[in-house]
């Protein structure tokens, strides 16, 4: 019986540490699905090309932003994944005024690898952001613009 | 006064317990000593009282079938004595390293995860963000919600602070 719930509990221990591993991304190639997005109050567009960004996205993105709807900028262009590596840069450019650039970098928590987003607006580099890279969690910038709008540029590790 | 040992000896006399030749010699007793007859009035008086006030337990069962039962889980056989493994088999050790394994790897655990929480940089932790702003004009402020799976960056200019306010 002693023998049975120690067994569980190393086993039960084991599990732990493995989820734990499996959730942190190691370094080499790794790909993000990209999004520009695009906030509003406004009820009718004028550009027909944007589309609605999935419920899930939505839902996220209006826990930190006012905004009623979202959009995705050249949705189609942006399906093909976006690879970074530690190699070099990868650039993106999202939209006529938007790209990206991002690389992987070595964080300074043991070496675990960081995604270094640099966003570039009309040829200006506007924000370098470096965030460690977590399973299935995004990595949003967004910022405001004319006519209380909003734009983000969301990273999903795929 | 009556002592212990005289005390026990009336009670078994009352209670059919001595031989012929006690039992004689102590109706001798009670029949010359006052206080004797006393304690042995007493005593038989206690038997009477709790012997006749017994509850009558009765068994929803009949004698037989009530029997039957206790004899069935006396027969009934027991879960035998547990087969010690061999030494040199893996059940051996394991059964051997077992609490001092689970012991180690819950020790690991905890620290790993103690760690990861201190360090902030386990899952969802973005205490090791950073961010560079080449604008002094531009503000920025990130937050993380682990509801939503997301690390937020917001990019405020000050210009359009300005416009606002305006």
């Amino acid at each position: 019986m002693t023998n049975r719930i120690y067994s569980l509990l190393f086993i039960g221990s084991l599990f732990l540490m493995t989820s734990w591993a499996a959730g942190e991304v190691q370094a080499g190639d790794v790909k993000f699905q990209v999004a520009l997005v695009w906030g509003t109050n406004k009820e009718k567009l004028d550009d027909p090309t944007l589309k609605e960004v999935d419920p899930k996205l939505k839902e996220s993105l209006q826990r930190f932003l006012k905004w009623k709807h979202y959009y995705e900028v050249n949705r189609d262009r942006n399906k093909e994944p976006f690879v970074v590596s530690d190699k070099g840069s990868s650039k993106r450019k999202l939209s006529d005024k938007c790209e990206i650039e991002a690389r992987l970098v070595e964080g300074r928590d043991q070496g675990k690898p960081m995604v270094e987003v640099k966003v570039i607006g009309e040829g200006k580099l506007v924000k370098t952001v470096r965030q460690p890279i977590v399973a299935k969690e995004s990595l949003t910038i967004a910022g405001d613009d004319k006519n209380d709008t909003a734009w983000a540029i969301v990273l999903t590790p795929k | 006064m009556i002592n212990h040992d005289k005390a026990l000896k009336l009670q078994a006399y009352l209670d059919n317990e001595l031989s012929a030749n006690e039992a004689g010699q102590i109706s001798e007793w009670l029949a010359r000593d006052d206080e004797a007859r006393a304690v042995f009035e007493e005593l038989r008086n206690t038997k009477s009282l709790i012997s006749g006030n017994e509850l009558d337990l009765k068994v929803a069962e009949t004698r037989e079938f009530y029997w039957s039962k206790i004899a069935r889980e006396i027969a009934r056989p027991s879960a035998g004595p547990t087969t010690a493994p061999q030494e040199g088999t893996w059940r051996y050790w394991w059964q051997r390293f077992a609490a001092p394994l689970a012991g180690a790897a819950l020790l690991v655990t905890l620290f790993v995860f103690t760690l990861n929480q201190f360090n902030g940089f386990g899952r969802g932790g973005n205490s090791f963000q950073e961010i560079e702003t080449p604008f002094e004009e531009a503000n920025s402020i990130s937050f993380h919600s682990q509801a939503a799976g997301m690390t937020f960056v917001w990019i405020s200019s000050e210009d359009r602070q300005e416009e606002q306010e305006d």
